[in-house]
């Protein structure tokens, strides 16, 4: 009795929390990223096989932030984790040019997956401290991001290791999810 | 949609450039990070041409591509142009050290050298590299090292996904905090699908000592057939060698892959296509967590966690007995690092865990053959059954 009171009393109470999936290619920056957002600091990442997760409290806001290894392997296992995710931060290298077609497919695949259908989108245009940075315009047209007219998306340039952007990012994003 | 023929060619060709990786990392020189010198590097820096470990891997990364491109031996596809940089690596060996090196030598955080010492203070004359972390270490194991052991792929090295934060205060934060939800059922993640079936008691249950009986029954074999349970990782870090898994050898790298025939039904790899299995996989793996069902060795992603938390995923006794250990280890030295996992697999999968010996749980001067039959030895039990000793 005791515990299904308690139970009703945290269904009330407390605010679920928004489970985020963060995927990208590998070496894209997620494992700062996640790390940045929760520890604020740099750590020394290592490539990530299977995955990290992280509550991650902005704006009275609980983000339960997973982030996925993205080696070309294990990228099969991100849907695994599509089922309730309500964004989907999609992290790129912007300074490497040669993998962006790939990443577009990953991405492009990824959001046409009947579970995401009302997830929001943020992509982080990462590594813009590099020399060779896309731009966000340049981002934006090779991602293809038009392209999504159903759903939400939102672009940020972001410098992980630096932390400039990811406030950003999760401004837009809490936005919209407040709105759902 | 790419047709069945052309899946299997590149299939093919995968498999082929795997087996060209493999051959290469066979090179003496190849045998030791470019940059660390650290056993068994299972990177590549497929632009500069060295093979490196993980941590290195990691390090390069954060250079930039513009710099370095890494990529996994066994988790990446290479292409074609990729893998003509082999004569450069078969050229560079390894020696060539890039400008990198310095700044990518890795240095052991304190507590894993806390952690060191107390491994060796407990155990006087063992005076081994536990972590694995210094290739020497290895070399001046007291036990011998069944002959090919050092052949054998690394087929830990690159699982340990931790990242390495830069400070040691932070170090324990990150590694408690990441393990909760699997651990303990956090609250956050009991919403979550991918641990439906976690209740609050797993937290009890999984600490909870399991008995030889108890752990023997999630197997449900206890004769030492071949159980393919849980080996299905091997089908994707030695593609290369899918021999029947039930070939009676005890040489990891020669023993592994037909764990899923429905995985290869597929694809032939574990990896790739498993998406037949995965609600299943994740509620056994809770399910097992809680030590009350056993998998059904039918499918690979079970214990995705288990890499997670232990490096290994196929050993379903490793996880639990990591789940004992890191209570020992809670009491200060908490580590991410699995020392069992990685002795086990350096001595090709017949010796004890060191940390049974550290804790008592195995004599030490028994003979390795003997140890499955110790109490609470898990470990071995799985091995014996995974690889049909």
């Amino acid at each position: 009795m005791g515990l299904m009171f308690s139970r009703i009393f945290k269904n009330i109470f407390s605010k679920k929390p928004i489970r985020i999936l963060m995927v990208g290619l590998d070496a894209a920056g997620k494992t700062t990223i996640l790390y940045k957002l929760k520890l604020g600091e740099v750590v020394n990442t290592i490539p990530t096989i299977g995955f990290n997760v992280e509550n991650v409290e902005y704006r009275n806001i609980s983000f339960t932030v997973w982030d996925v290894g993205g080696q070309d392997k294990i990228r099969p296992l991100w849907r695994h984790y599509y089922h309730n995710t309500q964004a989907v931060i999609f992290v790129v290298d912007s300074n490497d040019r040669d993998r962006i077609e790939e990443a577009v497919e990953e991405l492009h695949n990824m959001m046409s997956e009947d579970e995401l259908h009302s997830a929001v989108i943020l992509v982080f245009a990462n590594k813009q401290d590099l020399p060779n940075a896309l731009s966000r315009e340049e981002m934006t047209e090779r991602l293809a991001l038009h392209n999504f007219d159903n759903q939400t998306w939102y672009i940020q340039p972001a410098c992980a290791t630096r932390g400039e952007g990811l406030e950003a990012g999760l401004d837009w994003l809490s936005e919209e999810l407040e709105k759902l | 949609m790419t047709t069945r023929s052309e899946r299997e060619k590149a299939q093919r060709q995968n498999e082929e450039h795997q087996t060209i990786l493999a051959e290469l990392l066979r090179q003496e020189a190849n045998k030791y990070c470019a940059d660390c010198e650290a056993k068994g590097p299972r990177w590549a820096s497929w632009n500069l041409g060295v093979f490196l470990c993980i941590r290195c891997a990691g390090i390069h990364r954060n250079l930039g591509v513009h710099i370095s491109r890494v990529k996994s031996v066994n988790l990446d596809q290479w292409t074609q142009q990729q893998i003509q940089q082999r004569e450069k690596l078969k050229e560079k060996k390894n020696e060539v050290k890039p400008a990198v090196v310095e700044k990518a030598r890795v240095e052991k955080s304190p507590e894993q050298q806390g952690m060191h010492k107390a491994v060796r203070g407990k155990t006087p004359g063992l005076d081994m590299d536990l972590l694995g972390l210094d290739a020497q270490g290895w070399n001046e194991s007291p036990k011998s090292t069944p002959t090919g052991a050092s052949e054998d792929l690394d087929i830990f090295g690159p699982m340990v996904s931790n990242p390495l934060p830069a400070s040691t205060p932070t170090s324990q934060a990150t590694v408690t905090t990441a393990a909760k939800p699997v651990n303990q059922g956090q609250p956050s993640a009991n919403d979550l699908n991918l641990f439906l079936d976690v209740s609050t008691q797993s937290e009890d249950n999984s600490k909870k000592t399991m008995s030889k009986d108890s752990i023997l029954s999630l197997y449900g074999n206890q004769h030492g057939q071949c159980v393919p349970q849980g080996s299905c990782l091997f089908a994707s870090w030695c593609q290369h060698s899918l021999h029947a898994f039930h070939s009676s050898s005890n040489d990891i790298s020669q023993c592994s892959c037909e764990c899923s025939p429905k995985c290869h039904d597929r694809s032939g790899t574990c990896w790739s296509s498993r998406s037949h299995s995965q609600s299943s996989c994740w509620r056994e793996h809770v399910q097992w967590l809680n030590g009350k069902s056993a998998w059904l060795g039918d499918f690979c992603i079970c214990s995705w966690d288990c890499i997670r938390h232990t490096g290994s995923v196929w050993i379903a006794g490793i996880y639990i007995n990591v789940q004992r250990s890191n209570m020992e280890y809670d009491t200060g030295e908490s580590t991410d690092d699995w020392p069992e996992c990685r002795y086990a697999r350096r001595n090709g999968s017949v010796q004890c865990s060191p940390e049974y010996e550290l804790l008592g749980h195995v004599p030490s001067n028994q003979p390795s053959s003997q140890h499955p039959r110790v109490e609470m030895n898990a470990t071995h039990i799985l091995w014996q059954n995974t690889f049909c000793l």
